[in-house]
């Protein structure tokens, strides 16, 4: 109950706190005076504080919304030009803060100016709006709907305060109908001054609800109220295309609704086919349990709660890491999932486990059709995953509620229309149509359109608003088009949507962080750096580089030594801590390169322009200068911050044939060859400390898997150049790693990559044995790279390739993290041999080494340390977010590359080509194909091999043939693009005879003539060698 | 996007005031108790607190300084002040801490030199706490004094500021301060504007630091102005009286 005075209001109420203690919480809340209706002309209001934005006249109606349409309908209210003239309650916020944000986000701070600006230009759009309905999305840039927000819980004439025998939600609903009677009740006074009828103005404040209730009481007080479904209705005639993205709400959320799906049939309404009505009381799923009930049987551990995670091909089988179970808990079977989808946060039952050695299997991923799926249900679609542990038990659950819903935004495809409903259906009429995810984790998704066929053969973006357990399937609503499906520009955006990737243009507020665009480095930065614009600095790249974060240099000392100079592009100069474009650079994390394009983490001033080390240009840099001796020892080491001028920005060709020019007596050539001669001494000392070099031109990711080109992975293996640049690069993050960390013990991020798992190399060496390798060692990573060398056979050019491809497989990640986190012992970097690691050289296209740049320069006493490098957690959580951002750059670079193969094979027609088996499965084995330079599975049918685990064979059981890991198959390979999933299908047709086996250099050849037809005219790609 | 917003853009905070506003400020001076010497009762929202002086009188023996008067103070936070019900003992750190800031704060303020021998306690209970009581403490005590009639060099007022979501915010309540920001106490000289306690455990940059600053010198002159009004008034009335 609350107490009031009249100044104030004290709301009290309990609250359960984490431990389960009730605490009393009480709370002032202020009432005042200053607030204002929002009325364009309002003689009280506005005369005194323009704020007027919406409209008060005869035609239009204001709108109040209800908590539950901000809450259900906010895709729809965001976009529907239908919802105009809105007064946004501070009640709604309530609820959910996110949502709130959202829909408040359509005031626009300058909305007041262009509306006075624009009252005329809105009347006389008002009146053409019948002609431009066709319009099917509204452009949300020149949104000119009207939207105010009214802070009713703040203002003393709508302030309500809970009765004693209300609840929460009463109380709120009941301040939803004192504020729209306020508003009846406010313009009414304006009107009489006016001079207009008072007693119609009450009439012109219409309440959106869908809550019978609240619309019963609303009614019933003498407010206008609607329910957003006749609100759409009523509108028909006036916007033929609202109610789109209204959302679908379930048959359990339904029954607080005034209306259910099966009246809105009656509605004219197509009537659904797709969801045939069952018995209320037997659903297709099992209910979930109640929130309570989860949480009393996770404190009796009965349940257990963790995220589900799908595998990757199938949204049929997923695994959740609970707390306090060893290991995953796998779940399989749709009955089992019971409406999880990818990402939910689960309650999990352990059930008896049915392990029949499904691990084994490679996944269809096709989602099968009803008809078939109606023939499966009894039989699951269990398949395992390849992440099993060899050996270890693996437990089985059943999902018994949700705890919190990870659903976002979906890509994908609506499912065409059976032949004969496609005659029936005409434009305007709603049709259920299925919506193909291009995520196979994801299940499809029912959605309603009027405008099925505008949304046919295109990708779109589709929510999901609900899945009840009488429905097969989730239900939602589209939210975007992207463009056509099939276009390369459309699956691109796909790719990028999926991964989460930011591709939206850079704000305004970002934009005013960039120093103009004739920007010249003034002369007192120029003092209060080191001055090395006469030193000879020269940058080394990919050819068409254009963001060049570093270049090097070298100097003659007197004492026969050397200086040599790292320098990098000083972009914390432009972007400082905690300002608009550092908080979205700290989204984006990183820079995005797909096969023909670049999602840039900087604008492209930065990028490309100012932090650019282009040749001839004075540029700020941040220096890490060595004093080395011929022998490549290092006497001294500095950093600063300075200004440069590089004399020449190389691509790799250039500077080898430079180096190589035995007549180019030029001091660039010298320094170069200076250079590649300390850079082969550095390297050489750190492969004999065991540095792995697991990359290879086959292999289309390294070891540290930064990049994710094929094309310049092979490049990059070309030239000794290359490797020049690489080293120093290493060198210079080592050197910056371990400075940061003597100054910031706890505050410094570094870059760690933990040893391989020992179990899969356990595995992977009893396979080599039966393979006749039986050298292969992994006890440190000097061992394994020493084994790598010696992996050779004879007759096989491949074998040595594919024994480290597999020693990839078994490779972690590695993560950036927060020194205060991780025991010391585990920050060493193994795959670089490196006792401390981390990310300096490329701030201009990584967030980590933003972040790097900024401790270094701190631990320098050049700057002090910003606020989001003082507190662990904060570093800590930054960490995360980059890296999941980075993996998931990985993931759309790999998926980009998967889609150009696709294209490529599409237009090419199917092929056949030699493969070598990499792993062989119960259904199937995974091949490599090196005259393409692809990878893919070939499923094969179960009941006609018999599986032998231990030799990791396949034997056909009516012919002789068996297939193990080397073995060289002749595969077919095509396009399918079942279920828009763009794939690249292979199927075996025979083992290959020796004399289809292509030599190495055929091969080799081969593959860079497709590389390049594939790629043709990649410049997103155009990236240099992650170091 | 999850977090609680501490500002809205409509500008407002998360109890209906504006960045730069107190909470509602209630005094009483005098009467709250008819045995101490002179006594205050403090709202500042929520937060409430009670102030006892008892004094001058002759000071004790062991702590009699003959050059100026003896200054104690003790603070004590009732159990029922907080969310959680918890008793905490005399020797609560919370608690010397507060008085200890309290007796030197008034150090600086009360003349002592004119107390030679003798000793003024000053006793301090908060009965409701919602952030800010350190504040209420020493407006209470500043009360207490005057109205005990002891001679003091100049009105000491606090005010507590933080700084949230890139802008100062004035007299934070609990719900701000569990926020986990910055929280400056800062206690000043209504007159002389000179800062007698000051205190702040995060580190900020200087120019935030000036910001929350003034915010909070600013918040202490609307304090200020209502307790002159409250004294004024107290005293008006004691003259009707008689």
């Amino acid at each position: 109950m609350d107490v009031d005075t009249e100044d104030k209001r004290i709301d009290t109420f309990l609250r359960k706190t984490r431990r389960g203690k009730i605490r009393k919480i009480v709370r002032e809340i202020y009432l005042r005076d200053d607030i204002w209706c929002g009325v364009f002309g309002c003689p009280v209001c506005d005369a005194t504080h323009n704020t007027g934005v919406l409209t008060f006249s005869e035609d239009e109606s204001l709108l109040l919304l209800d908590t539950n349409v901000v809450l259900h309908q906010i895709d729809f209210l965001m976009e529907d030009a239908c919802i105009d003239n809105v007064v946004i309650l501070s009640t709604v916020r309530h609820r959910n803060l996110q949502t709130y944000a959202r829909l408040r986000s359509l005031c626009k701070a300058d909305q007041q100016d262009r509306y006075r600006e624009s009252v005329q230009k809105i009347k006389d759009r008002k009146r053409d709006r019948g002609h431009d309905a066709d319009a099917m999305q509204v452009d949300t840039k020149d949104d000119s709907r009207r939207f105010y927000v009214f802070c009713n819980e703040f203002f003393s004439a709508t302030n309500v305060s809970r009765k004693a025998d209300e609840t929460v939600n009463d109380r709120n609903d009941r301040a939803i109908r004192v504020a729209a009677h306020w508003y009846a009740r406010h313009p009414a006074s304006v009107q009489e001054l006016l001079g207009h009828d008072a007693s119609t103005a009450s009439k012109r404040v219409l309440l959106l609800t869908n809550d019978a209730r609240n619309k019963a009481r609303a009614a019933a007080e003498g407010l206008a109220t609607m329910t957003i479904y006749e609100y759409v209705d009523m509108l028909k005639h006036k916007f033929p295309n609202a109610g789109e993205k209204l959302a679908q709400l379930s048959r359990e959320d339904a029954e607080d609704e005034l209306r259910d799906e099966d009246e809105l049939d009656e509605a004219g309404v197509a009537p659904s086919r797709l969801e045939t009505p069952k018995e209320p009381s037997k659903g297709f799923f099992p209910p979930h349990m109640k929130e309570s009930q989860i949480r009393d049987k996770i404190r009796l551990k009965e349940l257990y709660q963790g995220v589900l995670r799908m595998n990757r091909t199938t949204c049929f089988e997923g695994y959740v890491a609970c707390k306090g179970v060893e290991g995953d808990v796998r779940i399989h079977g749709r009955q089992d999932l019971n409406r999880a989808v990818d990402g939910d946060v689960v309650a999990v039952q352990l059930i008896a486990a049915d392990d029949t050695g499904e691990d084994d299997k490679f996944l269809d991923d096709t989602q099968e059709d009803e008809a078939a799926e109606a023939d499966r249900m009894e039989v699951e679609p269990a398949a395992g995953g390849q992440a099993a542990a060899l050996g270890a038990e693996r437990k089985t659950g059943r999902v018994v509620g949700v705890i919190k819903r990870g659903w976002r935004e979906y890509c994908g495809s609506l499912r065409p229309l059976d032949d004969f409903r496609k005659v029936g259906s005409s434009a305007m009429v709603t049709t259920e149509r299925y919506f193909i995810p291009a995520d196979p984790r994801i299940p499809y998704i029912i959605i309603k359109t009027r405008h099925s066929h505008q949304l046919d053969n295109k990708r779109i973006v589709v929510a999901i608003d609900s899945w009840d357990r009488f429905s097969r399937y989730p239900r939602g609503h589209w939210v975007s088009i992207l463009g056509d499906t099939g276009d390369k520009a459309t699956e691109s955006a796909v790719i990028l949507k999926e991964h989460g990737v930011i591709t939206r243009d850079f704000s305004e507020a970002v934009l005013k962080c960039l120093p103009p665009a004739d920007f010249q480095i003034t002369e007192e930065e120029i003092a209060r750096r080191l001055d090395l614009r006469n030193i000879l600095v020269c940058s080394i790249d990919p050819p068409g580089c254009k963001d060049i974060d570093d270049a090097l240099s070298v100097e003659h000392l007197p004492n026969g030594n050397y200086r040599i100079g790292v320098h990098i592009a000083d972009v914390t100069h432009y972007v400082k801590p905690d300002t608009a474009i550092d908080k979205e650079a700290a989204e984006r994390c990183t820079t995005v390169y797909l096969v023909e394009k670049r999602t840039d983490m900087l604008p492209g001033l930065l990028t490309t322009d100012l932090c650019s080390l282009v040749g001839g240009r004075q540029r700020l840099a941040f220096s890490v200068l060595w004093e080395m001796t011929p022998k490549a020892e290092v006497k001294k080491t500095e950093f600063h911050k300075s200004v440069i001028k590089s004399s020449a920005a190389l691509a790799y060709a250039e500077a080898q044939a430079i180096i190589d020019d035995p007549n180019d007596k030029s001091q660039l050539a010298i320094n170069l060859r200076i250079l590649l001669d300390l850079a082969r001494q550095i390297r050489g000392r750190r492969m004999a400390k065991g540095a792995l070099e697991l990359a290879s031109p086959e292999v289309k990711f390294e070891l540290d898997s930064e990049t994710a080109d094929p094309t310049d992975v092979a490049m990059y293996q070309l030239r000794e150049t290359n490797k020049l640049v690489e080293e120093f690069m290493l060198f210079a993050n080592s050197t910056v790693a371990t400075f940061i960390l003597e100054k910031f013990p706890l505050y410094s991020v570094l870059r760690r990559h933990p040893p391989p798992k020992e179990d899969a190399l356990k595995a992977l060496k009893k396979l080599l044995a039966s393979n006749g390798f039986t050298e292969f060692k992994y006890g440190s990573s000097k061992e394994l790279a020493e084994s790598l060398d010696r992996a050779v056979k004879g007759d096989d050019a491949y074998f040595n390739k594919l024994v480290r491809i597999l020693t990839t497989r078994c490779m972690n990640q590695a993560v950036y993290f927060c020194t205060s986190e991780v025991d010391r012992q585990e920050f060493f970097h193994y795959g670089l041999a490196a006792d401390l690691y981390t990310h300096f050289t490329s701030p201009i296209r990584r967030y980590a080494d933003v972040l790097v740049h900024r401790l270094l320069a701190a631990g320098l006493n050049i700057e002090g340390l910003p606020d989001q490098l003082s507190h662990k957690d904060r570093i800590s959580d930054q960490c995360d977010v980059i890296n999941v951002k980075h993996r998931n750059a990985q993931w759309a670079g790999r998926a980009s590359v998967d889609l150009h193969t696709y294209i490529y094979f599409k237009k090419k027609g199917p092929s056949t080509a030699d493969s070598v088996v990499v792993r062989v499965r119960r259904n199937g084995v995974q091949v490599s194909i090196p005259r393409f330079g692809i990878e893919g599975v070939v499923l094969l049918k179960e009941a006609d091999y018999t599986f032998d685990e231990d030799k990791q064979t396949l034997s056909h059981k009516s012919s002789a043939t068996t297939i193990s890991v080397f073995d060289h198959l002749l595969v077919s390979i095509r396009a399918d693009d079942t279920d828009f999933r763009n794939r690249t299908v292979i199927e075996m047709v025979r083992k290959s005879s020796p004399s289809e086996i292509l030599s190495y250099e055929a091969a080799e050849a081969s593959r860079q003539q497709v590389e390049k037809e594939m790629f043709g005219n990649a410049q997103g790609m155009a990236e240099k060698p992650a170091v | 996007m999850s977090k609680t917003e501490f500002v809205s853009p409509e500008g407002f905070r998360i109890d209906g005031r504006r960045p730069s506003e107190i909470r509602t400020f209630r005094c009483q001076v005098g009467g709250v108790s008819q045995n101490a010497d002179g006594s205050a009762y403090v709202e500042m929202g929520c937060t409430k607190a009670l102030a006892y002086v008892y004094g001058p009188k002759e000071a004790r023996r062991g702590a009699m300084k003959t050059q100026c008067g003896v200054l104690t103070c003790e603070v004590s936070l009732a159990p029922f002040s907080t969310a959680d019900r918890r008793k905490r003992s005399r020797y609560d750190r919370q608690t010397v801490e507060l008085a200890l800031t309290i007796r030197q704060a008034f150090e600086s303020s009360i003349l002592l030199e004119l107390y030679q021998r003798a000793q003024i306690d000053m006793f301090v209970h908060i009965l409701e706490t919602d952030g800010g009581h350190k504040a209420a403490a020493i407006n209470a005590c500043n009360l207490a004094l005057i109205d005990a009639g002891i001679n003091i060099r100049d009105s000491l007022v606090a005010c507590s500021a933080g700084y949230i979501d890139g802008r100062p915010i004035v007299d934070m309540n609990q719900a701000e301060i569990n926020a986990g920001g910055v929280e400056l106490l800062l206690g000043v000289f209504a007159r002389t504007r000179k800062v007698s306690v000051i205190e702040m455990d995060s580190k900020i940059t200087p120019e935030v630091f000036q910001e929350t600053y003034e915010a909070c010198i600013a918040a202490c002159r609307d304090l200020y102005t209502a307790m002159e009004t409250a004294v004024n008034d107290t005293a008006l009335r004691l003259v009707h009286s008689k």
